[in-house]
């Protein structure tokens, strides 16, 4: 739950000091403001427009109201700098006057608007019930209807005039401001039932008026800065119509109704006013935004936004935008009435969920290593191997299905120098053969494993001295002919299935479409497809499951689709990122039974990343243990149990929970994992391990123990043997 | 989906119902007498009596309102107060016109926001979505009008392109409605089109960031049909949120873009209306457009529940 008070507003205290004092909020929030250009150009601009508001009589070269029947119409000169309206009038001045009126007309409005909405929702949201209830229905059809609709009809009652027409706009506002505060007290509200306060036993009164107001300020801020945009928006249409400013006075739409019939002789003097409008309203939307984006996360008009955590997330994926899925995973806030749909605010046509990732003129800090690098994902590109690199595996006798050579994966990272995430690893799967890849979270086994088929961003930089399936290395291939590989030679099943399948499309249409994409043939033929895959991965009522969505089946039912879909096309390989990391442990289960099943039936190897061991004991032959960016140990996973050579592997079995273990304490892995970026330079494992010795800093290598064993240890000859229980 | 159908029609009811409320409570607050405005000063009283009969004024407020809806669910909103004209009559006359510039605008805003934000968000960061960017907010800061007068100087003053002012019914010859409407349609269609190209991106942007993207690029997808395919059905869902209240934007801008064409539309009835407080021609536009609105919320309510399917009802 975010905490009430923690980010906005509050009290001003500590301002600026240097030094250990903690900034407040406030004070935090104008400092990231400052930091955006075109947030500090808008600021300028509306103070440069107040500036002249108020001192615009002495600016002005003209008397605005003075006709001179000779300049009618007039093109910019020396002495009419933007020239002269169709009774003789200078521009520039006139441009001048009306920023006066713009800037109090748009002041009215909003003024209007704040004054009746936030009041209003403030009690309706506390007091709830029929209040609420009929308040908001009747706001809801006010919000409903065009502004200038709304606006038309005030002004039927009182009479055109700039008074009036600002009334009228900020009665539209007012409708806005009342259902983002109210919002804000609901929100409120709920949070208190979990409040401690209310246990201690504070008034609900006091706790919500101390709580309420720091958490709609921001939003109002940022509303009513968009809404100053809006007023003038809306101000200029009206008058533009003859109903706000009534002649003499002008305003800048005013001046643009005047122009626009005149514009056969003289089509410059339409511009300035135009311009005026447009650039104070895009000031005040770039303050807008800015102010948004420079407060973040935090209760955006009432909708409280949940992060969405990845469960053991590989080191810099580069996807760092849990922002984003508030938008593609989170359904718009809909209560049901009809009005639901304008769950928007007047002002803000745009970002209406208040995400940082909507694009402001500065753009998605974010998203540069998001979406076009996913679809321009990293290649393997081919490098020669290392000399002294790895000792080389024993020369195969049959083609493997997967041979992984010296691969190494970087990213970029903040500070410019790129991390290295995985340093030089090599392995092999036989066709028919489970190769398990062991390790914690942030060893690197994800993104090997998304890196042979060039799924990682982008931005990363992977390279390898072969990655090669049933022979062919992938490196030689264009981006056309990896398509072919992927899902058609190699098939691919992720952690977590209930976001890996598209939730807008049926479960039919995904399968069918995995298989269409490889093999000829229409409709009719991939839909049998897709039943006998569902037949196949034990999915009972194959026709419903076709026709239903993601969202409908349980986690277990959608990695057997998901399964399903990555072996549509017989694969001869088949990559499991951790696919019974997400499940339930009764499902696991099954699901590793059926992927055994499945792999004798298809003489498929597999390559299963897991980080645990208890599903490698499961359904591995083999197993690789990676440990901060590199393998330590290689085995058959028999051997692999009864005689665990490295100290990491030993640790890792010892710490396993044993049902009938004496001793109370579960023996762990004292320290913890470096995170890529800063590995030792000799053994990375040392400054854990109980068996360190002086050369230990020192680089180490695999070297075999026996044939099929490898190990990066340089004690590994003379470690005791202390073995797994059985 | 049928169900969804019923549940947003009925869903409806009570808010046009609100909405004629306030429609009608208008003719309560006008400051003045109607009676007095249409009988004239030297009236006798039998005279005054007549035409407040006439008007129905003489009644109850609730029973004038009862009176009202009945007319309105007919679809008679009575008399101007100012000329007795029929109010149904000059509403519906000036009604598809309007509704030809707010849906042709519409169009020109999806096509063109559309494809920006996709040009734009499949790039993030890269020069061409930081141009759509400022582009887009730009758009939104440009006053519709504004931007048709220089349409029109461009496009029919310099370069005699497109006619300057004037209508044709769409019956009378198609060609020349549309030269009529393209202009009105391009300049009121700009804010909206900034307003989806931004959402369209940014929703886009982050869509192709989610695990079932990366699902299909395993499966060996081209990126085309990942952006095409998996990616614009889910982005598309908060451009639909934002598409419904650009309509009912683009409605209300429509009536003012109208008054720089001299297009006959709703725009200049309002107008005339507001300056001779003729309330019952102002309440049959709010009505009229109310009906309008919903309809279009409906649209877009359907079009929401076939993008998203956890919204239906299962």
């Amino acid at each position: 739950m975010t905490t009430v008070t923690a980010d906005t507003g509050g009290k001003g205290d500590a301002t600026g000091t240097a030094g250990p004092a903690p900034m407040s909020a406030r004070h935090r929030v104008l400092l990231r403001l400052s930091r955006r250009k075109e947030a500090v150009v808008a600021a300028a601009f509306l103070l440069l427009l107040v500036f002249v508001a108020i001192f615009g009589t002495w600016l002005m070269p003209h008397d605005p109201d003075v006709q001179d029947l000779r300049q009618v119409l007039a093109w910019p000169s020396g002495s009419h700098w933007l020239g002269a309206d169709h009774l003789g009038r200078d521009v520039f001045s006139r441009i001048i006057a009306a920023s006066r009126v713009a800037l109090l007309a748009s002041l009215q409005a909003v003024a209007v608007g704040l004054v009746l909405g936030v009041p209003l929702g403030l009690f309706i949201g506390y007091r709830g019930g029929w209040w609420d209830r009929i308040v908001m229905r009747i706001a809801e059809a006010i919000i409903s209807l065009p502004g200038i609709v709304v606006a038309i009809s005030v002004l039927a009652i009182l009479g055109p005039g700039l008074t009036n027409a600002m009334f009228a706009i900020g009665i539209a506002f007012a409708m806005a401001f009342l259902r983002l505060t109210r919002g804000t007290v609901l929100a409120v509200r709920e949070e208190l039932f979990v409040d401690a306060s209310r246990v201690i036993g504070t008034k609900d009164r006091t706790i919500m008026f101390r709580h309420i107001l720091p958490n709609v300020a921001a939003p109002l801020i940022i509303q009513t800065t968009l809404a100053f945009g809006a007023a003038l928006l809306a101000e200029a249409g009206l008058s533009f119509l003859g109903l706000g400013v009534q002649p003499p006075k002008s305003s800048w739409g005013g001046m643009l109704a005047q122009a626009a019939p005149f514009i056969s002789r003289n089509w410059f003097i339409a511009i300035p006013p135009g311009l005026a409008i447009a650039a104070t309203v895009l000031s005040c939307n770039l303050l807008g935004d800015a102010v948004r984006d420079s407060i973040g996360r935090g209760i955006e008009g009432g909708q409280l936004r949940r992060a969405r955590a990845k469960p053991g997330t590989d080191a810099a994926t580069g996807s760092g935008a849990d922002a984003g899925s508030a938008i593609a995973a989170g359904t718009p806030v809909s209560d049901g009435s009809a009005g639901a749909l304008t769950d928007v605010s007047p002002f803000d046509a745009t970002a209406f969920d208040g995400t940082p990732v909507a694009g402001t003129a500065a753009g998605g800090t974010v998203a540069s290593n998001g979406a076009a690098a996913i679809l321009g994902g990293a290649r393997v590109h081919a490098v020669d191997p290392e000399v002294g690199g790895p000792s080389p595996d024993v020369p195969f006798t049959i083609e493997p299905a997967l041979e992984v050579r010296d691969l190494r994966i970087a990213f970029p990272s903040a500070r410019g120098e790129p991390v290295t995430a995985v340093s030089g690893i090599s392995f092999h799967v036989d066709p028919g053969e489970t190769l398990g890849l062991v390790g914690e979270s942030g060893c690197g086994k994800s993104v090997t494993a998304l890196s042979v088929l060039g799924l990682l961003p982008g931005s990363a930089q992977v390279t390898a001295a072969r990655v090669a399936v049933g022979g062919q290395d992938l490196a030689e291939l264009s981006d056309a002919q990896l398509r072919q590989v992927r899902g058609g030679t190699v098939g691919m099943v992720f952690q977590d299935p209930m976001t890996s399948l598209n939730p807008a499309l049926t479960v039919g249409d995904q399968l069918m479409e995995a298989y269409r994409l490889h093999r000829p043939g229409g409709r009719a033929e991939a839909k049998a497809r897709a039943r006998e895959l569902l037949g196949l991965v034990r999915i009972p009522d194959p026709g419903r499951t076709l026709a239903a969505y993601p969202h409908e089946m349980s986690g277990g039912m959608a990695q057997r689709t998901m399964i399903a879909m990555a072996l549509a096309c017989e694969p001869k390989l088949l990559i499991a990122d951790e696919p019974t990391t997400a499940l339930d442990v009764t499902v696991q289960g099954q699901v590793i039974d059926l992927l055994r099943d499945l792999q004798s039936q298809m003489h498929m190897a597999i390559l299963f990343i897991t980080h645990d061991l208890g599903v490698v004991a499961d359904i591995c032959d083999r197993a690789a243990v990676m440990y901060a960016g590199e393998l330590v140990e290689t085995a058959p996973v028999a051997k692999l149990f009864a005689t665990p050579t490295h100290p990491y592997t030993q640790g890792l079995l010892r710490s396993r929970p044993q049902a009938d273990s004496k001793s109370g304490r579960l023996p762990t892995i004292p320290g913890t994992v470096p995170p890529p970026g800063s590995w030792p330079t000799g053994c990375r494992f040392a400054p854990r391990c109980p068996f360190a010795i002086e050369p230990c800093v020192e680089r180490q290598h695999l070297t075999p123990q026996e044939a099929t064993h490898l190990v990066r240890c340089v004690r590994a000859d003379e470690v005791a043997v202390s073995g797994a229980p059985a | 989906m049928g169900k969804l159908v019923v549940q947003r029609l009925v869903a409806m009811v009570p808010l046009l119902f609100i909405v004629s409320i306030l429609a009608f409570s208008l003719m309560q607050l006008l400051p003045g007498d109607p009676v007095l405005v249409r009988v004239g000063e030297e009236a006798t009283e039998q005279q005054y009596d007549q035409v407040e009969h006439e008007l129905g004024l003489d009644r109850s407020v609730p029973v004038q309102y009862v009176r009202w809806l009945g007319g309105a669910v007919r679809g008679d909103f009575g008399e101007s107060l100012i000329n007795s004209q029929q109010v149904t009559g000059a509403v519906t006359s000036r009604l598809p016109v309007t509704l030809s510039l707010t849906f042709g605008a519409v169009l020109i805003a999806l096509v063109i926001g559309v494809t920006a934000g996709v040009i734009g968000g499949t790039r993030p960061g890269s020069a061409v979505d930081r141009g759509v960017t400022f582009a887009a907010t730009l758009g939104l800061a440009v006053p519709n009008f504004w931007f048709a007068i220089l349409l029109v100087t461009v496009l029919s003053l310099k370069l005699d392109l497109l006619p300057a002012t004037g209508y044709t019914p769409i019956q009378v010859a198609p060609a020349q409605w549309l030269r009529g409407i393209i202009l009105p349609c391009l300049a009121l269609g700009l804010s909206a089109s900034a307003a989806i190209a931004r959402q369209t991106r940014s929703g886009l942007a982050s869509v192709l960031q989610q695990d079932y993207i990366r699902t299909a690029l395993a499966k060996g997808a081209s990126p085309r049909r990942v952006v095409l395919k998996h990616g614009l059905k889910n982005a598309f869902i908060p451009v639909v949120t934002v598409l419904a209240f650009q309509v009912t934007a683009l409605l209300g801008g429509a009536l003012v873009v109208e008054q720089v064409l001299a297009l006959p539309g709703l725009g200049s009835l309002a107008v005339i209306s507001v300056q001779r407080s003729d309330v019952t021609m102002v309440q049959g536009i709010i009505m009229f457009t109310a009906v309008v609105v919903v309809g279009v919320n409906l649209a877009t309510d359907l079009l929401y529940g076939w993008l998203n399917p956890k919204v239906r009802p299962s």
